[in-house]
């Protein structure tokens, strides 16, 4: 009675653990993993260990996420809907009308451009190294904060220097993500990025088109890329 | 394909450790676990085991037989066996040099030249 009740305490212990992986991991190392845990006294160290397995296994996952893709294709469209507008009707920036038409564009694009390059960080994988690390923190900083500010511009709150930083910092990161990814072997990416980075600092009219192009085609290398990757796990879960 | 296991960044030890034990041939994870255990001297625990699992196979180094009731074994690829005889050749260098160089300065200090 004592042995089954053990049994059944354990097995729900390791179905908690399991289940904090996500589904296409659980699908495919679920089973084991809880019977190698349904055999295994779980001391603290190793309840520890599963819990950052199952952050990394989120991070990492066997089948890769969409959402970066489709995030920097949201991203550069509206980049570049932004920069045709800016081509077709030239004005100052600081025309009273500018951060109206421009905003909606410039903030979609630029929330879009958030987990895109977390996406891009991701595939420096477990090495990224300190141009990476660096990279991605002044990236998504800079872009959290441009985000801010430019919805505070929406809200007729303030525009100006807090926006002009923010920006940089982004592009800053954004450039070092993309020397990153040229040393880890993918160089198209990495200076498709580099060179978004170093767009997005020029001045208005010209940074914008450049920035929009960079982005456009960081967007389709990594369409080509989920394609590729999705259908060879497809072929290896199949075979499995 | 690596064979330097160090492009696995902080899974670069528990791979050795891993590919060590299916150098005996296959084994599950629990298996794997307490070989890895026996050899190393060092815990593995589960999350690092199956996250490293998941590169070796993702990387071709070890592949997945058909599974047993739960357990599923894996075993060295042609490519696992090059990448851990070429970790294996590494660390045998660094080992001879550092002996030789321990072996010359007995009994006298290291120079810091």
């Amino acid at each position: 009675m004592q042995l089954s009740s053990d049994l059944a305490s354990r097995r729900e212990q390791a179905a908690r653990y399991v289940g904090l992986f996500p589904r296409a991991w659980r699908e495919r190392y679920g089973d084991e993993l809880a019977d190698l845990l349904e055999n295994e006294p779980l001391g603290l160290r190793a309840r520890f260990d599963l819990i950052r397995g199952a952050l990394d296994a989120r991070l990492h996952p066997p089948v890769p996420s969409p959402l970066p893709v489709a995030a920097a294709l949201v991203a550069s469209a509206s980049a570049a809907a932004h920069a045709f507008a800016l081509a077709a009707q030239p004005v100052p920036t600081d025309w009273p009308g500018y951060l109206d038409d421009a905003l909606p564009l410039i903030v979609l694009s630029v929330a879009a451009l958030l987990p895109a390059l977390v996406g891009l960080w991701l595939r420096l994988g477990d090495t990224d190294g300190a141009i990476g690390r660096i990279g991605i923190v002044l990236a998504t900083t800079g872009h959290l904060v441009w985000l801010v500010a430019l919805l505070a511009a929406a809200a007729h709150v303030a525009y100006g220097a807090v926006t002009a930083a923010a920006a940089t910092i982004a592009m800053a990161g954004t450039a070092a993500l993309g020397v990153a990814l040229v040393g880890r072997g993918q160089a198209p990416l990495g200076v498709l990025l580099a060179a978004a980075g170093l767009a997005g600092v020029a001045p208005p009219g010209l940074g914008w088109a450049a920035f929009a192009a960079a982005w456009t085609g960081v967007a389709l290398l990594l369409v080509i890329d989920f394609a590729g990757r999705s259908s060879s796990t497809r072929g290896t879960r199949l075979a499995g | 394909m690596p064979a330097d296991l160090a492009g696995l960044g902080r899974f670069a030890e528990p791979s050795l450790a891993i590919l060590l034990a299916l150098s005996e041939g296959p084994k599950h994870g629990y298996a794997i676990m307490v070989a890895a255990r026996a050899l190393t001297g060092e815990p593995l625990g589960p999350g690092t085991l199956y996250a490293t699992l998941a590169r070796l196979e993702e990387h071709g180094l070890i592949e997945a037989l058909p599974a047993q009731d739960r357990r599923r074994p894996y075993r060295l690829t042609a490519e696992g066996t090059d990448a851990l005889r070429a970790q294996l050749e590494g660390i045998e260098g660094i080992v001879r040099t550092g002996l030789a160089r321990l072996g010359r300065s007995r009994g006298s200090r290291p120079t810091t030249s």
